[in-house]
């Protein structure tokens, strides 16, 4: 019973049935009430035509000039019948034929009115008034069958109960109509949130209707703040990475004094801690800086990202230890919205990228292909490569297969976390086309639907 | 009481002899009615209705050789007039005729 459409029809119908059971209720009232009036003065005028008709002689004999008399009088159980009797006499007219009509004496003067069953199951309105003519005291009843009124009544009533149900059902429909209508903005809103999931937009359109209006405002600001939020714990972590840096040097210079030489247990304990420490400095910092101003979401477009990170990287490259290296990164990627966190695609070709870079001596190629819910990422570089051995080592977490170039581990390590997370499958192979290490990754987003 | 047969007889001689008085001729089936002679014009109407449908446009009682016939005129719903002649003592349908 949650539903607007349910409880506006609920409100209709019950609003128009009470307004048609209230008009049925005058109209019906008013159309029986004008009939029987209208029955009751035709019935006083036969009742004077009668009047004048009668005759009444000495002897207290009634008698009717029957010329006088509609014909009605005389057509049996024609509906229309009257009664004049006095003390000695009942005198019929003919359209009663062999049936009576119960009609008591009534005093001069005195005028009543009321219903009765007449033959052929008639439903009659008798008016009886009591007369003095001729110096003779009678008592005239006139009736008439109220059958065709009540008739006309019950038909009355069938069309107006099919006009109600007729109206009912327009207004329904209209009122459906209308509902409809007034609830699409509401439509596009689910898109476009839909939209804003797969950060498409960034924030809701404000060009609605005013009574979501409020509800379009909260979220937008909620979006804000969220962005806002992220933004900060993101630039934290790498403000507290750099300024992790200097302390760190100093502990690592600390370990390799003198001192320290005496205690090589102690000294080994604290060079690896160091090292752990500058590994996940390194992460965070990278992570900081490849993630760039974007906003987060689960919609990762090459077209834009990749220039960005292989301009990032191009510089971080050239431009080691002064060390210029003439480095080639070629990247090929399909003009799709893949519906992956941008985040983590970036974490994960970023730091395949940043291997690739490392161990690279001229050329790294990164290529992308799929559709919206499937990714496959193959980079590749024309440095060393790997040994079937070394591969089966890289497998695990944190093993370096060269010592002098650092975060290498790690930064495969992270990759394999990305892409568990995804459920998808890492692969390491020898590059075919350059010679040294080719890494593929295959990921798969399940729809909800 | 001869008295009251040879009145009697009179006026029925009279109700068939004078059409322009049939205008008393419902008094006379009132009697009759009234006296278990005739059977009330409601259960004649009855009868014919269900012989043939249609609205009772008129009534006659007549005497023929003795015996008290109701003829009833009924309009049927295609405009047809019927005649339908019926013994007023039992209701037994004497004769069905319809009108050109």
């Amino acid at each position: 019973m949650n539903s607007v459409q349910q409880r506006l029809q609920l409100g209709l119908i019950a609003n128009i049935v009470l307004l048609m059971l209230l008009l049925w209720w005058l109209v019906a009232g008013a159309i029986e009430k004008f009939g029987e009036e209208f029955v009751q003065s035709r019935l006083e005028h036969d009742a004077d035509r009668l009047l004048s008709a009668l005759q009444v002689d000495e002897s207290g004999v009634l008698q009717l000039t029957p010329d006088r008399m509609t014909n009605l009088y005389k057509q049996p159980f024609s509906g229309h019948y009257f009664v004049v009797l006095n003390d000695n006499k009942t005198l019929y007219s003919r359209s009663l034929w062999d049936e009576s009509l119960a009609v008591s004496r009534l005093p001069k003067g005195v005028v009543r009115q009321w219903n009765t069953q007449g033959p052929l199951g008639q439903t009659l309105l008798v008016w009886a008034g009591g007369f003095q003519k001729q110096g003779q005291r009678f008592t005239l009843a006139v009736a008439e069958d109220l059958t065709p009124l009540s008739e006309s009544l019950v038909r009355f009533n069938w069309y107006f109960a099919g006009l109600s149900l007729l109206t009912l059902m327009l207004l329904l429909g209209v009122q459906h109509y209308v509902v409809r209508r007034s609830f699409r903005p509401l439509e596009h809103i689910l898109y476009e949130i839909k939209n804003l999931q797969q950060g498409a937009v960034g924030e809701l359109s404000e060009d609605v209707p005013a009574e979501v209006r409020p509800l379009v405002r909260e979220v937008n600001h909620l979006l804000r703040l969220l962005g806002e939020r992220l933004q900060r714990s993101r630039n934290a972590l790498g403000n507290l990475a750099h300024a992790l840096k200097g302390p760190l040097s100093l502990l690592t210079r600390l370990g390799q004094q003198e001192s320290m030489r005496a205690l090589p247990d102690l000294s080994a304990s604290l060079k690896q801690q160091t090292d752990n420490i500058r590994q996940l400095m390194d992460r965070e910092l990278k992570r900081a800086r490849l993630m760039g101003q974007g906003a987060p979401g689960v919609r990762f477009a090459p077209q834009e990202e990749m220039p960005v990170l292989v301009d990032v990287l191009q510089r971080m490259f050239t431009a080691v230890d002064g060390q210029k290296k003439s480095l080639d990164i070629h990247w090929q990627a399909p003009d799709v919205v893949f519906v992956f966190d941008r985040d983590d695609m970036l974490e994960l070709i970023g730091n395949l990228l940043d291997n690739a870079c490392k161990w690279a001596k001229h050329q790294v190629r990164c290529e992308l292909r799929g559709d919206e819910y499937h990714l496959q990422l193959a980079v590749e570089d024309d440095g060393p490569g790997c040994s079937d051995e070394e591969i089966k080592q890289l497998t695990a977490r944190g093993v370096r297969i060269d010592e002098a170039a650092p975060g290498h581990g790690l930064g495969l390590a992270i990759v394999r976390d990305v892409v568990e997370i995804y459920g998808g499958t890492l692969t390491l192979g020898r590059s075919s086309t350059l010679g040294g290490l080719r890494v593929s990754v295959c990921l798969e987003k399940h729809t909800a639907k | 009481m001869r008295r009251l047969s040879i009145v009697l007889l009179l006026l029925s001689g009279l109700f068939v002899l004078t059409p322009g008085l049939s205008d008393e001729d419902h008094q006379q089936a009132r009697r009759l009615k009234e006296l278990g002679e005739i059977l009330p014009l409601e259960q004649i109407i009855e009868i014919a209705r269900a012989k043939q449908p249609g609205r009772v446009i008129e009534v006659e009682l007549k005497n023929k050789s003795g015996r008290h016939v109701y003829e009833v005129e009924l309009l049927d719903m295609r405009g047809g007039v019927w005649e339908l002649y019926f013994d007023a003592a039992t209701g037994e349908l004497i004769k069905r005729e319809q009108e050109d």
